[in-house]
């Protein structure tokens, strides 16, 4: 596994306004890894997110997915590529889970066309990737945060794209459920061969999960790797502070990030 | 999540809307019984060649004068409360309404030019009124939602704000040529109060072809209305071409407020009765909310004009008074409610 490259950004400059989100930025995606994406607020991970999805246009540089090079794509054509979980998705008031899941099937469907057997069919494998097919019928509003996560990533998964971005897909939930997200995106690279790329806060529960850490800081990455090769502690210092400590767990002998004490 | 059998509802709907009408048929300055009603209502269908044993006068109250009359609101009805659901998903927004964003005074506006500076035109035996009156519809929602996203945000105030100043204008100008080009305002002024008091076949006719396709097109767009009820990022990730899906949107919720302003002028807050209802009633899926609401606003205006045309008699009281009478206690409940739910 892990030696096609499904998706290559070469070059790659952002401009939010007159603003610089990203610059010069390539990378390559190895097929069924899942990539944190870790940096501090207002690094450039959202805008990294939002350039491979679509949403906003590099001014310079290229994306490739499976080979294909992505210039004046339709809406729909890029939703059947990549699909997204944003950080703050709306809670549809009145919308049962199904519903919601099934908005995933758009870029199937015509205008005038209603979801099909199959789509409700994928609709609900889909629920029972991200385990919340029993909340089918239930409203999203009814539902907890981390219950409600979950019926947004299977939205993303019934798009049947090869690519998954999520953007901070943990954050805002109790530890409990941020271990439950991280082992089902884990799930979904073993056994369906998604490729996920996921900006995560989180650098210890990000190292325990990833394939692939990319640190990103100020609009560049500067550093790209195994979990292993960026807990470091002068690398760690240099992007996060100087507040921050690495000691290894006695258990599994895992590098993790603590903060210092207090003095 | 309401559980509702659709054909329930649908029948349900179906059948006050003929109780409204047959009801309606018979009130008046003459009382008319549901027998004779039926009667004189087979005697217009030209095949059956049927004769009724019912005085003639009675066969011209209903076929000439009432059956138009109630067919017209009818169709106003369903437009309107269409284009008011139309418009609350477009905008995300619970209060906008044809009336409050401006459309049904631009459309007034529009259709008073062409009545008082240029007079009726016919082009290819199809009235241009509806035509005049989208241009000035159009042309007032286009400002509306400039005024709008300039102040950065669409939400619920700036967008009504907007609406009721733009409305305003317009109002200002239709009064303006009225009063400037005709010393006799009262025929128009009824008209712009809105009323059916000269509604004739003519005028269904005139309605049927522009509400025919605009509903067509709104009902294949209610998946989609659905969508565009999460954010525009959201929905453009799911591949909705959200700026065409709202320039369509628009152009066909104004489309249907402007032919209704054309044959009844301007009735207020159908656009919001009928939705809302069917929201507390029947839940928030625009697959069943637009045909539901386009239902309602039907039998709601039907039993306005009722009301409005009996409640007085001999005198006639605009329809659009009475709905704004039932309106605005609705739209206040919904400002207070609204601030817990829904705001923008």
């Amino acid at each position: 596994m892990g030696e096609i490259n499904i998706l290559k950004i070469k070059d790659i400059t952002c401009y939010l306004s007159d603003t610089k989100v990203l610059d010069n930025i390539s990378l390559d995606i190895k097929l069924g890894t899942l990539n944190g994406l870790i940096g501090v607020n207002g690094s450039g991970k959202t805008s990294l997110i939002n350039t491979i999805n679509g949403l906003i246009k590099p001014k310079f540089g290229s994306l490739e997915i499976d080979n294909l090079r992505l210039n004046n794509h339709s809406d729909k054509e890029l939703a059947k590529l990549i699909a997204t979980v944003p950080q703050n998705p709306t809670k549809m008031l009145g919308f049962s889970c199904l519903d919601v899941v099934l908005m995933g099937r758009n870029p199937y469907l015509s205008t005038g066309e209603w979801p099909s057997k199959a789509d409700i069919e994928i609709a609900f494998e889909s629920m029972k990737s991200t385990g919340v097919e029993q909340f089918a019928k239930r409203t999203l509003e009814s539902l907890s945060g981390g219950e409600m996560q979950r019926v947004f990533i299977a939205k993303g998964l019934a798009q049947r794209t090869k690519i998954l971005l999520l953007d901070e897909p943990i954050a805002n939930l109790d530890l409990s459920y941020q271990i439950q997200i991280m082992d089902i995106l884990y799930s979904l690279i073993k056994d369906q061969k998604i490729t996920i790329i996921a900006a995560l806060h989180d650098i210890n529960l990000a190292s325990l999960y990833c394939n692939n850490v990319i640190v990103i800081n100020k609009g560049t990455i500067v550093k790209n790797g195994a979990p292993k090769e960026i807990i470091e502690q002068d690398f760690i210092q240099n992007v996060f502070g100087d507040r921050l400590n690495i000691i290894q767990n006695p258990t599994d002998n895992r590098s993790i990030i603590i903060p210092k004490s207090i003095n | 999540m309401r559980e509702f059998n659709t054909y329930k509802v649908y029948s349900l709907l179906i059948a006050i809307l003929l109780i409204s009408i047959i009801t309606s048929l018979g009130i008046g300055s003459v009382i008319i019984y549901p027998k004779d009603i039926i009667y004189s209502l087979l005697t217009s269908i030209p095949i059956l060649n049927y004769q009724a044993d019912v005085p003639d006068s009675v066969i011209i109250i209903i076929n000439q004068i009432r059956l138009p009359r109630i067919l017209l609101a009818g169709l106003v009805g369903f437009a309107i409360a269409l284009s008011g659901a139309t418009f609350q998903a477009i905008f995300k927004n619970p209060l906008a309404d044809p009336y409050l964003i401006g459309a049904a005074s631009g459309s007034a506006l529009g259709a008073t030019v062409v009545l008082m500076i240029i007079g009726p035109i016919v082009l290819l035996h199809i009235s241009i009124l509806p035509l005049a009156s989208f241009i000035g519809g159009v042309s007032a929602v286009g400002i509306t939602v400039i005024i709008a996203f300039s102040s950065h945000s669409l939400n619920s105030n700036t967008l009504i704000l907007s609406g009721i100043a733009v409305g305003a204008l317009a109002n200002a100008l239709t009064s303006f040529i009225i009063i400037s080009t005709d010393p006799d305002v009262r025929p128009l002024l009824g008209w712009l109060l809105g009323s059916f008091n000269t509604a004739n076949w003519d005028k269904v006719v005139v309605v049927i072809p522009y509400l025919i396709i605009s509903t067509i097109l709104l009902f294949n767009f209610r998946r989609i209305m659905n969508i565009i009820q999460s954010s525009d990022s959201e929905a453009k990730l799911v591949g909705v071409d959200i700026k065409k899906t709202r320039y369509i949107l628009i152009i066909l919720s104004t489309l249907l407020t402007s032919v209704a302003v054309s044959v009844s002028g301007i009735i207020g807050f159908v656009g919001l009765v009928a939705p809302h209802t069917v929201r507390l009633l029947w839940g928030y899926d625009y697959r069943y909310l637009i045909p539901f609401s386009a239902l309602l606003g039907s039998i709601l205006l039907i039993l306005a004009d009722s009301i409005g045309r009996t409640i007085l008699y001999p005198q006639e009281l605009p329809v659009g008074v009475i709905t704004a009478f039932i309106g605005v206690p609705f739209f206040i409940f919904l400002i207070v409610r609204g601030r817990r739910t829904f705001d923008g």
